[in-house]
């Protein structure tokens, strides 16, 4: 098993060299929004300074509308890159890791104004969500050790 | 004890370290560095088996790190994890003192370039995979259109079953851009689990650009094990201004979904074998009727292939003011058949931001869930939850001081009390 973890890990470091060979990178969205459009701490429209969309990125697409809290794994299933310019990693981890004793909801308790998920007595409505919908449960519990939690009462 | 003595000798943190100190150039002028340090004091009551003190007290503390510019080459190094230790040994826990790296690596990323590579501890949020692996992921450009990302190591999430010998993930994904037409993209994720078969997962994603500014937005999902999709997501955006509607449809096949081999694990498992499928067909519809108020509804139908089916409907609003100052809420009712039960769920929230110095706090919060069930549950038909917060910035917002209370009386808990005092402070900001 160790031989071919290595043998892929060695394949992914060729890729890795293709790229670096080639590397004809085209646009690269900057690395942090530029400090002179300085991003207020309000929920950011895009689409206020960019167009809808330019040839590089789709810009509507990361409006922080209403919605965007609990519906955004589209976008950063595909251009992640954007969502860095403005969020470190550990922003998404507070929620998205795979190991997280208190829930970011129960982290930030003041910062309502995310409306974040499972606040309240989600310990009830789980029971009818996850009836209703278990995909969403799976997404964020679907590994042993993120299952750790639901197996305290689930077996 | 043993959590975080492991987290604080975890390999990786180890490696890392050694890396940084071999790179670290004595001259290095260029390095910047931003540590955060956040720590947590919670105080709830519980009642807990054998022994233990219904006083439940834990302490947490949580540390980010970032390190850029450690040599002139663009290596960086970032870390983020945290630790928990029950100040009132209660026994609530399984062990008093826990803790865990969420991630941690030493990136490489050329500058004016797309080439990126990191080592160690790593979330891979692409394409199919939504994974914390320990090892390798990079990601380049073979042409302005075509772009490349790749991964291997050892699945995190699957280390708590029987150690991590056998355990092994690897994927990728390769995307090609056409301009102003549409973006598509092929993924893959295989991983083991103790030596055995765990997901086996390829999909593809597309943005597809329509007249009139709409868009197309999906993906689907393979279980190459299953031989079938495990799920379809695809949404079309269609702007209106000042509406935006977005109607969505989803699929999910239970046994390719959830049947993940080796990994899944209840209340999963069983859900693989159901021979169940659910489609989910909804609309989010949006009214951004002013830079300050923004006004919402959604509708989500449920339908199954053997289940009765269910539906969700929302409104929902937001007021936004300066800075953060947000207030809002939501009313939703959801028609569980699926689940033989209802509920009407009303949510209000506020955050008041940058208030007068007159008063001692920066902002306060108040959070309120209420819901009713249609059905009693544990002989309560309803939930009421409030939470209150208050908080300051001091030191030019370096250090962040916080307050909160939450109260709820629910199926579970006849009245529950909780308080949290946090403290979160950036090195290098104020003073």
């Amino acid at each position: 098993m160790m031989g071919r973890l290595r043998l892929l890990i060695m394949l992914a470091l060729l890729l890795l060299l293709v790229a670096c060979a080639l590397d004809k990178s085209g646009y690269v969205p900057p690395e942090q929004h530029p400090v002179d459009a300085e991003l207020p701490p309000k929920p950011p429209i895009c689409i206020d300074c960019h167009e809808a969309r330019d040839e590089n990125i789709n810009w509507a697409q990361f409006n922080h509308t209403i919605y965007f809290g609990e519906n955004h794994r589209q976008q950063a299933y595909r251009q992640n890159r954007v969502c860095s310019m403005c969020h470190t990693p550990s922003f998404c981890s507070d929620c998205h890791a795979t190991r997280i004793e208190l829930k970011s909801s129960d982290k930030n308790p003041t910062q309502t104004y995310r409306r974040m998920p499972h606040r309240g007595d989600y310990l009830s409505r789980h029971r009818i969500d996850g009836r209703v919908d278990p995909s969403s449960c799976f997404r964020c519990h679907g590994n042993p050790k993120t299952a750790q939690n639901c197996t305290r009462c689930h077996g | 004890m043993t959590g975080v003595v492991n987290f604080f000798s975890s390999r990786w943190v180890c490696c890392a370290l050694l890396t940084i100190m071999l790179f670290f150039p004595a001259g290095s002028s260029a390095l910047t560095s931003n540590v955060e340090l956040e720590t947590i004091l919670r105080g709830f009551a519980r009642d807990v088996p054998v022994d233990g003190n219904s006083r439940v007290i834990p302490a947490y503390t949580y540390l980010k790190l970032d390190l850029k510019n450690i040599t002139p080459t663009g290596i960086s190094f970032h870390g983020y994890g945290w630790g928990r230790y029950d100040l009132a040994d209660s026994g609530f826990y399984d062990s008093q003192g826990q803790g865990e790296l969420l991630y941690g690596y030493l990136e490489y990323h050329k500058k004016f370039s797309s080439l990126r590579a990191r080592l160690g501890r790593i979330h891979v949020f692409e394409g199919v995979a939504n994974e914390t692996l320990d090892g390798l992921w990079g990601a380049g450009k073979l042409s302005p259109r075509v772009s490349l990302s790749g991964y291997a190591g050892q699945p995190v999430g699957l280390s708590s079953t029987n150690d991590r010998s056998g355990d092994s993930l690897f994927g990728g994904r390769v995307a090609y851009d056409g301009g102003e037409k549409y973006l598509v993209g092929f993924s893959a994720k295989f991983s083991n689990n103790d030596g055995n078969t765990a997901d086996r997962m390829i999909g593809t994603d597309l943005i597809y650009y329509l007249p009139k500014d709409m868009t197309l937005f999906g993906f689907s999902k393979f279980n190459t094990d299953e031989s079938s999709f495990a799920e379809h997501s695809w949404e079309l955006r269609i702007p209106f201004e000042p509406f935006d509607i977005k109607p969505y449809l989803q699929y999910y096949d239970y046994d390719s979904y959830f049947g993940t081999g080796d990994k899944a694990k209840l209340p999963f498992q069983n859900l693989a074998q159901s021979g169940e499928s659910l489609a989910i067909l909804g609309v989010d519809s949006f009214w951004r009727k002013s830079e300050e108020l923004n006004l919402g509804a959604k509708l989500k139908l449920y339908s199954y292939d053997q289940n009765d089916s269910s539906q969700y409907i929302a409104l929902v609003a937001n007021l936004i003011g300066e800075e953060r100052t947000q207030s809002g809420g939501e009313l939703g009712y959801m028609r569980g058949e699926a689940a033989n039960n209802n509920y009407l769920l009303l949510r209000l929230y506020t955050y008041q931001d940058q208030l007068p110095a007159k008063y001692w706090v920066s902002f306060v919060s108040a959070d309120l869930v209420y819901a009713l069930y249609d059905k009693k549950i544990n002989s309560e038909d309803s939930s009421l939850f409030i939470s209150l917060g208050a908080g300051k910035h001091v030191w030019n917002d370096a250090l962040d001081l916080k307050l909160s209370g939450d109260y709820s009386i629910d199926p579970f808990y006849d009245s529950d009390l909780r308080v949290m005092l946090s403290a979160s402070y950036s090195f290098g900001r104020g003073l």
